[in-house]
């Protein structure tokens, strides 16, 4: 196994009495895509914080190329964006890059306006930072991650709050660095679908512990398959059905059985349904969205709620919109 | 380290030209040394002023003179009180700009270390602040010279211009504790109000005869402005805001070098 460029052992912050982070290890081996995935709040932002060394840890190690983030030399090859991107205001987009060019010392004064043209910045070249739209401060943040082509960039939800065509083009970036430069990626994202199309391997951070890790390409083997059943009343169909022991939940314009017999044997459910007079309109065998597999692994709530436990229609609305990305990314592997 | 300081230096300045607040700093020193001289102006003729409705008709000036010792003091009570304000100013928007536009996480790991950083910020500070003092100054040698002050002499300006530089340099150490602040507090708002706490203080203080012993008060009692029958601050006094200023430098480095910068 090649050496990590990311290498985190039983590593704990605590806040107080919240514990941030809660004796996570893990590595990330050279030209890795490596996904941290939790929802908000789960310590992601404080893991990045505790590998670029903004805070110390209260125990464990953590080493960044082999160092310790105390030795300095390493943030030479380290790229890094942290949570929402920021630049001076008064600044220029050109003036902005020219400042992290010194402070990185940067010899060559070439790489900052080959950043303004990799990052399409050229038009805002000129533009105090303050005037940027949010997709062109994101791009600027990229940048000035970037212009040194590091060996490891670290980036901490960087799809966040931009919007569809935004999203799409950092994702394209982000796979493009690391296919063609060789760099390793280290990102968070609270967005499995997102972090489905460019990671090669997943992390999921709960509640500050690391519950689990898995190569991307084995995403889909794990999420599992369900029953949609569409009917003409959902309400009478969930009584039926939970008389006969499922835990039917609501979604997918119907409902959704995820009981092994209920998946094996669709038939059994169709000729129950029949027979109790609520004749189904459509059974289908699928797979559950990642949010869904997501939510179930850390055990949030809605990650799939009996129906007449408050599951609302913004809720299932969600649940569609994020059905639809699960399953372009399957497409997409 | 010299060149880290040097980038570092470059970006501060490159900030500090494209802000408006050098130019609120300048106002305000500006300002100053105008009241300064306009004050001297009364004093040469005061029932001139009153005639120029520049004072009142009843209202009474003692304990002052129009000459250019008192021009000098007065300054130096200028920069030694307003100092404490603008200097402060000048600092606190130094350190809690980082935190209040979120750009302090993009100066933490960097080749360049945080030292280099916050020597390059209080260089950056010392500068401008010697340039405030220059500038009072110059408005107080040149509202002398425009008024025909009395009384001008090599040994009156070298001991003028001696507590006016020493006033300045303890103020702008005594400043830097505001750039800790802002540091700790991570942005302005607590530092604005701790300064505002000891120059209230510093007067409460100084007026009840412990200046002395209360760093924030000792510049301005070095101007004098307590009076001729008060003593100075004398080495106690000077050696306790050195240690306040030298302090605070080397806890602002050591703060960010090892605080926890969660946000």
């Amino acid at each position: 196994m090649a050496t990590p460029v990311i290498s985190v052992r039983a590593v704990s912050k605590r806040y107080g009495r919240v514990v941030a982070v809660d004796g996570v290890s893990l590595d990330v081996v050279p030209g890795e895509v490596y996904a941290l995935l939790g929802l908000n709040g789960a310590g992601k932002t404080t893991l990045i914080r505790l590998l670029l060394g903004m805070v110390r840890p209260d125990g464990g190690r953590v080493e960044v190329m082999g160092r310790p983030t105390s030795d300095r030399s390493v943030w030479s090859r380290v790229g890094y964006l942290v949570e929402a991107p920021s630049a001076y205001p008064e600044l220029t987009v050109r003036e902005n890059l020219e400042v992290v060019r010194r402070l990185r010392k940067l010899a060559d004064r070439e790489v900052v306006e080959q950043a303004i043209e990799t990052f399409g910045l050229g038009p805002y070249a000129d533009r105090r930072a303050r005037a940027l739209s949010q997709g062109n401060a994101q791009r600027l943040g990229l940048a000035k991650a970037l212009m040194h082509r590091p060996a490891l960039v670290v980036l901490d939800e960087p799809v966040n709050g931009l919007d569809p065509a935004g999203v799409v083009e950092i994702r394209t970036l982000v796979v493009e660095l690391a296919r063609e430069h060789a760099m390793t990626v280290f990102l968070s994202s609270h967005v499995l679908a997102e972090v489905a199309r460019v990671a090669t391997r997943i992390g999921v951070l709960h509640e500050g512990r690391l519950l689990e890790e898995f190569p991307a390409d084995r995403l889909w083997d794990r999420v599992r398959p369900r029953l949609e059943v569409g009917v003409h009343d959902v309400a009478r169909a969930a009584g039926i059905l939970r008389d006969a022991g499922f835990a039917p939940q609501d979604g997918a314009g119907g409902l959704i059985l995820d009981e092994r017999r209920a998946v094996e044997h669709p038939e059994q459910v169709a000729t129950m349904l029949v027979r109790a007079g609520e004749p189904p309109t459509r059974l289908l065998v699928t797979q559950e969205d990642l949010e869904a597999y997501f939510l179930r692994l850390v055990g949030a709530p809605n990650g799939g709620q009996s129906v007449g436990q408050g599951i609302g229609e913004s809720v299932d609305e969600d649940h569609r919109s994020s059905r639809a990305d699960g399953e372009e990314a399957g497409r997409g592997r | 380290m010299a060149g880290e300081i040097a980038a570092a230096m470059w970006a501060e300045v490159l900030k500090v030209r494209r802000s408006v607040v050098p130019w609120v700093t300048i106002l305000a020193f500006a300002v100053g040394g105008l009241v300064g001289g306009l004050f001297m102006f009364i004093l040469q003729d005061p029932d001139r002023a009153r005639r120029l409705g520049l004072l009142g008709t009843k209202a009474q000036l003692s304990g002052q003179s129009p000459d250019w010792a008192s021009y000098f003091a007065l300054a130096a009570q200028i920069s030694a009180i307003g100092g404490l304000l603008v200097f402060g100013l000048v600092m606190i928007w130094l350190f809690g700009r980082e935190f209040s536009d979120r750009t302090v996480k993009d100066l933490l790991a960097l080749p360049t270390s945080r030292a280099a950083v916050v020597v390059a910020k209080l260089l950056v500070a010392l500068g401008w602040c010697i340039l405030l003092a220059a500038l009072v100054l110059a408005i107080t040698l040149a509202a002398g010279s425009v008024l025909r002050l009395p009384g001008w002499s090599a040994a009156t300006a070298l001991h003028g211009l001696g507590i006016f530089a020493a006033t300045g340099l303890l103020t702008f150490l005594l400043a830097i504790t505001y750039g800790l602040a802002a540091s700790i507090g991570r942005g302005y708002l607590a530092a604005v109000g701790i300064m505002f706490a000891t120059v209230f203080a510093a007067q409460v203080i100084a007026a009840l005869g412990f200046g002395t012993w209360f760093p924030w008060s000792v510049p301005a009692l070095m101007t004098g402005v307590a009076g001729a029958d008060q003593a100075g601050p004398g080495r106690p006094g000077i050696a306790g805001v050195v240690l306040v200023g030298l302090a605070a430098a080397a806890g602002t480095v050591v703060w960010w070098q090892r605080a926890d910068h969660n946000r």
